[in-house]
C-alpha cells in the first residue's frame, strides 16, 4: 500500500474497528438504547430525524462560518497592527490573552443580554473563542522573516508595504494556516457552547439546542446523532482548512511537500 | 591603505597589465577610520582604512568571527559604523552617527529607503524566497526599485549569465545548493550593479561546485567590468579569485596586510596547481598566522 493510501485507509480502519466493537459490546451486554445506543440505531435515528437535525446543523454551521470569517479578518488585522508597532503589541497583547483565558460560558450571558440579535450574539461569542490562534500565529509569522531576505529588501530600499506584501505575508502563511486549523475547530466549539448558554429555541435553533432537548426527553439516539453531526462538521472544517493550506503552500513549504519530492 | 601596519605587510607584487581595468583610478569604496562596536559591548572592528578601486576584485580574508562580514555589511549600508565613514563612488557618504544611507556608486543621494542600483549583495546563504519561482526571485530587485515594466529581457539575460535559463519556472527547493547560489548571483546582477559585495557565498558548497562557481564569478567580473568585494576565510579561494587580498586579524578585526595577485585573467585550473599559486597561498598563510600571533584573543585561525 502506498503511503498516500495509508493516510486514508489506516484511520478509516481504526474507525470501522471501533464502531464494530461498539456495536458488538452493546449487543453482547444488551445495553438499553436510552443509555448507549448502538451505531446502527444512531444512524437510523439520523436518517429518521434528518430534516430537523440538518436544519439545526445549517444554523450551527452558519454561526461557525461567520465567526471564523470574523476571527480571520479581525485577527489578521490586529496582527498587521502589532507588527507595524511593537509598542501597540506590548500594550494590547495582554488583553488579547485575557480574552482567550476568560471562559466563554462566563461572558456569553452578558453578550446575549447586550446584543439583541440572537445570531449576532452567538457569532460574537464564537469569534471571541476562535480569534486568539489567528492573532498569535499570524503575528509570529509576520515577524519570522528570513533575516537575509529582510536585508535584501532594505538594500533595495523596499517600502513598508512592499516588505509587508512581498515578504512578511508569504513568510507568515504557514503560521497563519496553523492558527486557522485550531481556530476552525474553536469557532465550532464556541458556536455550540454559546448555543447551550443562549438556549435559543424555534426554527433558528442549532445543534446544541437539539442536544439539550434530546437530553431532557431522554432521546439518547437523537442526542448521539446530533453529536455525530457536530463531530463530522468539525472534521469537515479541519479538512477544508487543510485543503486551503495545501493549495497555498504545496509548492514550497515543507509541511505540504511529500517526502520524495 | 594608510595604516602603517598595513604598509609594512604589503607585498609589492606587480599586477599584470591585462588584469588592470581602464577605470582603475576611480575610487569605488573609501573607508576611513570605520569601526564597529555593538550595543552589547562587542568590539567587532578596530578603526579600518580601506580603498577599493573600480575594477578591483578585492577579497577580505580572515579567520571566522574577525569582522569580515561586518565590514562588508557596512559597505553595503546594512550596518552603520560606530565611528569613521564609508564612502561609495562619487562622494556619496555614510558618516558615523548619521542615520544609515548608502547611495549607489552612480552618485545617488543617501538616505533610508532610497534605491541603490549601483550596488548588489550576495549573502552567505542563497536567501531566495521559497514561495517564488527562480524567475520571480531574480526579478525581485527590479520590482522593488520600480522597474518591473519591461524587466523580462533583463531577467532572462541575468539567468542566461548563470546558465539557469532553463530553470526560470522552478521553485528554489528544486535546485541544488550550487544552482540556488547561481540564482542568488543572477538576482544580484539583474540591476546591472557596478559594485558587487559577496559574503562567503560559496562557503557551504562542496569543493567541486565551489571551484566551478569561483571560475564563473571571475568570468562575470571580467565580462561585466564589475568591482567586487568578496569575503572568505579560504586562502585558496582568495588567491584564485582576487586582484587584491586584504588580510584581517582576529577580533577586533583590523587590516593587517594586503597582497596583490597579479596573475592575468583568465585563470585556468592549471593556475590552481602552479608553483606561483602555492607561493601566494603560503604568503597569505604566513600573514594570517602573524595576525593570529599578535591578536590579543589568541584564537586559532580557521583558514
Amino acid at each position: 500500500m502506498s503511503a498516500r493510501a495509508a493516510r486514508f485507509v489506516a484511520p478509516a480502519a481504526v474507525g470501522v474497528a471501533f464502531l464494530l466493537l461498539w456495536e458488538g459490546l452493546v449487543k453482547a451486554f444488551d445495553v438499553p438504547f436510552y443509555l448507549v445506543p448502538s451505531p446502527v440505531r444512531v444512524l437510523s435515528t439520523l436518517a429518521q430525524d434528518a430534516p430537523l437535525l440538518l436544519s439545526s446543523l445549517l444554523v450551527t454551521l452558519q454561526i461557525t462560518a461567520l465567526a471564523l470569517l470574523l476571527a480571520v479578518v479581525l485577527g489578521v488585522g490586529v496582527a498587521f497592527l502589532f507588527v507595524q508597532n511593537r509598542m501597540l503589541e506590548t500594550s494590547l497583547f495582554p488583553y488579547v490573552v485575557l480574552l482567550q483565558v476568560t471562559p466563554i460560558v462566563a461572558i456569553a450571558p452578558l453578550i446575549i443580554i447586550w446584543v439583541k440579535d440572537p445570531v449576532g450574539a452567538l457569532v460574537i461569542c464564537a469569534t471571541i473563542v476562535a480569534i486568539f490562534p489567528v492573532i498569535s500565529n499570524t503575528t509570529l509569522g509576520l515577524r519570522s522573516v528570513d533575516p537575509g531576505l529582510a536585508d535584501l529588501f532594505r538594500l533595495y530600499g523596499a517600502r513598508r508595504w512592499q516588505t509587508l506584501v512581498r515578504l512578511r505575508i508569504p513568510s507568515a502563511l504557514p503560521y497563519f494556516f496553523a492558527g486557522l486549523r485550531v481556530s476552525g475547530g474553536l469557532a465550532l466549539i464556541g458556536a455550540v457552547v454559546a448555543e447551550f448558554v443562549a438556549g435559543t429555541g424555534g426554527t433558528a435553533s442549532g445543534l446544541a439546542y437539539q442536544i439539550l432537548q434530546a437530553g431532557l426527553q431522554l432521546n439518547i439516539p437523537r442526542l448521539f446523532a446530533a453529536l455525530l453531526l457536530i463531530t463530522l462538521a468539525g472534521v469537515a472544517i479541519f479538512l477544508l482548512v487543510s485543503l486551503t493550506a495545501h493549495l497555498a503552500l504545496r509548492h514550497w513549504h515543507e509541511s505540504e511537500l511529500s517526502p520524495e519530492r | 591603505m594608510s595604516n602603517p601596519a598595513t604598509n609594512q605587510a604589503k607585498l609589492a607584487i606587480p599586477r599584470a597589465a591585462e588584469a588592470e581595468p581602464a577605470h582603475a583610478s576611480v575610487l569605488a569604496v573609501d573607508i576611513r577610520g570605520a569601526s564597529k562596536t555593538y550595543p552589547n559591548g562587542l568590539h567587532a572592528l578596530a578603526p579600518i582604512d580601506v580603498e577599493v578601486r573600480a575594477g578591483d576584485f578585492a577579497t577580505v580574508l580572515g579567520p571566522s568571527g574577525c569582522g569580515k562580514s561586518t565590514l562588508l555589511r557596512m559597505i553595503g549600508g546594512l550596518s552603520t559604523p560606530t565611528a569613521g565613514s564609508v564612502v561609495l563612488g562619487s562622494g556619496t557618504a555614510m558618516e558615523a552617527a548619521v542615520a544609515f544611507g548608502t547611495g549607489g556608486i552612480g552618485g545617488q543621494a543617501p538616505g533610508r529607503g532610497r534605491r541603490k542600483p549601483g550596488l548588489a549583495f550576495v549573502f552567505q546563504n542563497p536567501t531566495l524566497m521559497p514561495w517564488a519561482s527562480v524567475e520571480r526571485n531574480v526579478r525581485l530587485p527590479l520590482d522593488l526599485v520600480g522597474e518591473a515594466d519591461g524587466s523580462a529581457p533583463k531577467v532572462a539575460a541575468a539567468l542566461q549569465l548563470v546558465a539557469l535559463n532553463d530553470f526560470a519556472g522552478v521553485y528554489p527547493r528544486e535546485l541544488s545548493g550550487g544552482m540556488q547560489m547561481r540564482a542568488s548571483i543572477a538576482r544580484a546582477l539583474v540591476t546591472e550593479p557596478r559594485l558587487l559585495l559577496m559574503d562567503e557565498p560559496f562557503g557551504a558548497l562542496d569543493e567541486i561546485t565551489r571551484n566551478r562557481l569561483d571560475r564563473e564569478i571571475r568570468d562575470l567580473w571580467a565580462r561585466r567590468s564589475l568591482t567586487v568585494v568578496f569575503v572568505t576565510h579560504s586562502i585558496y579561494e582568495a588567491v584564485y579569485l582576487s586582484t587584491r587580498v586584504l588580510v584581517m586579524s582576529a577580533r577586533p578585526g583590523r587590516i593587517i596586510g594586503e597582497l596583490a595577485i597579479g596573475e592575468p585573467h583568465p585563470r585556468t585550473d592549471a593556475f590552481r596547481v602552479s608553483e606561483r599559486y602555492a607561493q601566494l597561498c603560503k604568503q597569505l598563510s604566513e600573514m594570517l598566522a602573524a595576525g593570529s600571533d599578535n591578536a590579543s584573543g589568541e584564537r586559532p585561525l580557521s583558514a
